[in-house]
């Protein structure tokens, strides 16, 4: 709906478009906002309801309730909220014949735009609006409207404890309902079975601000208890762009991996001898190219029950910049009431990281338990999977901790209603 | 109600002088048979040639209808205007049905109740509709294939007419009124009056899909 001020036709003699008359009651003056809408209204001086369906106006009832309500925005107020100003007509309040839980109603109206209402439970607002087009599944449990799903939250019975300003249909205290709630946050879908007929109202979550601030009200309004039925959560739902993500990382790593040039630099076999005078070994020189990338450095011997430890430096020639890491290999077997057994690896692998081109050579200092052989393979453009398993951590502990919040937003707003999927059952027990 | 006379009139619009005050009083609508004079509010009944005053009509109780006459909109692509209004009412307050008359020279009708609007067409039933005493709240109907149920049945009264429409309106008919829906915002009026039966087909509208113009001024809004 636009809230364009439609055009109209030549001037018209002024309307009186509110009525007033004498209360039959008690002759404090009435008014009527909504003229042939509303039904009944009620004295604002003796707080009789009287019937102006028909033109004798008769007095319905002489309630005098036990307890008298202030409305939290006072009727006649005029604010605009979803684009069309509205004026409040009607105040209710109602609550559950069970829990003796209490909520109150506001009418809104506008002559062009028809009626809407605004309910406040738990300092939570409601905007809502009747539809005609009836939710299907209506008769059980969950409920579909506009392609939405809207889970069952709520079925009771609803009772009219006061009622103050004017009403479209004969409503009176004590009047009851049988209500049912049903959620799709930020919206609700009520139902009301009233005499065969099933009325439905849309409502949209608003923030007591946002009310406050259309009506111009001064006073504060009542603090948001708890998490209502259908507030919207503030931690999003976000398993969908998670795993997105994770598959995005996996895939930037598995291309990675097969595009790398993973060029092999360098190989060579040595022998150990713990008696030999040159166990150094110094490697002819090799290069590597391109941009600085990752060098990865395997050692392999076929020890057993024995270990071999390698101190090597990756030296360039011409800068003398160096490189020193070591790599060890060890491998013990045997066979005891178990059977056999083994520990240990006959390989070490390393990788250097942004290792930039140039001439290097490797020296190595070998040092071992027992004379073996022994190899070294030098290999250009190997990438890390370190990087991978950071991102997916960087990833993972946000995401869970959003659902974990998620999820407690989740068991609060069910916390009230017996048909929480979150219940556990022990709860259901009780 | 298209009895063979109405269709022949309805290619012709005329205008007549109000035989009560003098006043031309303009029938629009060919299918229109009852005109209100808006000089002296006689109730005019129109003949093939001239057209009678049946009474005075009673003026209308104010209420906050941001229509008026000459108020236009559109309706699934077609432009229509208001030429005439029925006020009803029943033991628990009243609603408007106006008489609108689409360029095709068809007329329909734009009711509003509640603050709900609504635009149904008349149509002529497929299989005889059932007996006034037979109907019953929450029951199913078969209505050019589409299952209808009774939403309600009320007791009308006329609390008066304006304008121009397509039977005599004057205040204090009576009729029943059952009012039925389908899914997917259908709407289905069965009028049971003393000069016949009608059957309105439509759906529910939105104020502002009806693109409105020449609204009526309401003040303050």
């Amino acid at each position: 709906m636009d809230g364009e001020q439609p055009s109209t036709a030549q001037p018209q003699p002024q309307s009186r478009l509110v009525q007033t008359f004498a209360c039959p009651n008690c002759g404090a003056p009435v008014t009527i906002r909504a003229s042939g809408h509303t039904v009944v209204v009620t004295c604002r001086g003796c707080q009789s309801l009287i019937d102006v369906a028909t033109p004798n106006h008769q007095i319905v009832s002489r309630y005098v309730s036990r307890r008298k309500f202030e409305p939290l925005i006072p009727l006649g107020s005029r604010g605009e909220l979803f684009g069309n100003p509205y004026e409040v007509i009607g105040f209710m309040v109602r609550s559950d014949t069970e829990s003796e839980f209490r909520w109150q109603e506001y009418l809104l109206f506008n002559p062009y735009h028809g009626f809407r209402w605004l309910a406040v439970a738990n300092g939570h607002w409601n905007f809502l609006t009747m539809i005609k087009e009836q939710p299907s599944g209506a008769s059980d449990g969950d409920v579909r409207y506009d392609g939405k799903n809207f889970a069952l939250y709520f079925r009771g019975r609803a009772q009219v404890d006061y009622v103050f300003g004017e009403f479209y249909w004969r409503v009176r205290a004590n009047d009851v309902v049988k209500v049912a709630d049903h959620i799709a946050p930020p919206q609700i879908l009520s139902v009301e079975l009233d005499q065969g007929e099933r009325v439905w109202s849309l409502g949209q979550y608003v923030e007591p601000d946002v009310v406050r601030g259309a009506f111009k009200v001064e006073t504060p309004f009542p603090v948001k208890v708890g998490v209502a039925p259908n507030q919207p959560s503030p931690y999003p739902r976000i398993g969908g762009p998670f795993f997105f993500f994770v598959a995005l990382l996996l895939a930037i790593q598995v291309l990675t991996d097969a595009f790398a040039g993973k060029e092999p630099v360098y190989q060579s076999g040595f022998e150990y001898a713990r008696t030999a005078p040159d166990k150094v070994k110094v490697t002819p020189p090799f290069e590597l190219k391109g941009r600085a990338s990752d060098v990865e450095v395997v050692s392999v011997a076929p020890v057993n029950n024995h270990w071999l430890e390698l101190r090597m430096s990756l030296i360039e020639t011409n800068t003398g910049k160096t490189v020193s890491f070591e790599q060890g290999v060890e491998f013990y077997s045997g066979s005891d009431s178990d059977g056999a057994w083994s520990e240990g690896k006959h390989r070490h692998r390393i990788l250097l990281s942004s290792v930039p081109a140039g001439t290097y050579y490797l020296t190595i200092t070998p040092q071992g338990s027992t004379d073996t052989s022994y190899s070294v393979a030098v290999r250009r453009d190997v990438p890390a999977w370190s990087n991978f398993w950071i991102a997916l951590t960087l990833l993972t502990l946000p995401a869970m901790l959003v659902g974990l919040l998620r999820y407690n937003f989740e068991t609060r707003r069910w916390a009230d209603s017996e048909f929480s999927p979150y219940q556990s059952s022990s709860e259901e027990e009780e | 109600m298209a009895t063979r006379t109405n269709v022949q009139r309805a290619m012709s619009s005329k205008q007549f002088d109000c035989p009560s005050c003098g006043a031309s009083v303009a029938f629009q609508c060919a299918m229109s048979v009852f005109a209100v004079c808006p000089y002296c509010r006689s109730m005019l009944v129109r003949h093939d040639l001239d057209v009678e005053v049946i009474g005075k009509m009673a003026v209308l109780a104010e209420d906050t209808s941001p229509f008026q006459l000459g108020t236009q909109g559109r309706y699934d692509g077609r432009m229509f205007q208001l030429i005439g209004r029925l006020k009803q009412q029943w033991s628990d307050g009243g609603w408007n049905e106006w008489c609108a008359l689409f360029n095709d020279a068809r007329h329909g009708w734009l009711a509003e109740a509640q603050g709900f609007y609504l635009v149904c067409f008349e149509t002529e039933p497929a299989v005889a509709l059932p007996a006034r005493d037979t109907l019953r709240v929450e029951q199913g109907i078969q209505i050019g294939g589409e299952s209808y149920r009774v939403d309600d049945i009320k007791e009308v009264t006329c609390a008066g007419s304006e304008g121009e429409l397509p039977f005599p309106a004057p205040h204090g008919r009576k009729s029943t009124s059952v009012d039925l829906s389908a899914d997917g915002g259908k709407f289905a009026c069965i009028e049971y009056a003393e000069d016949g039966t009608r059957l309105s087909v439509g759906r529910y509208v939105d104020f502002a899909e009806l693109k409105l113009s020449f609204l009526r001024k309401l003040d303050g809004w």
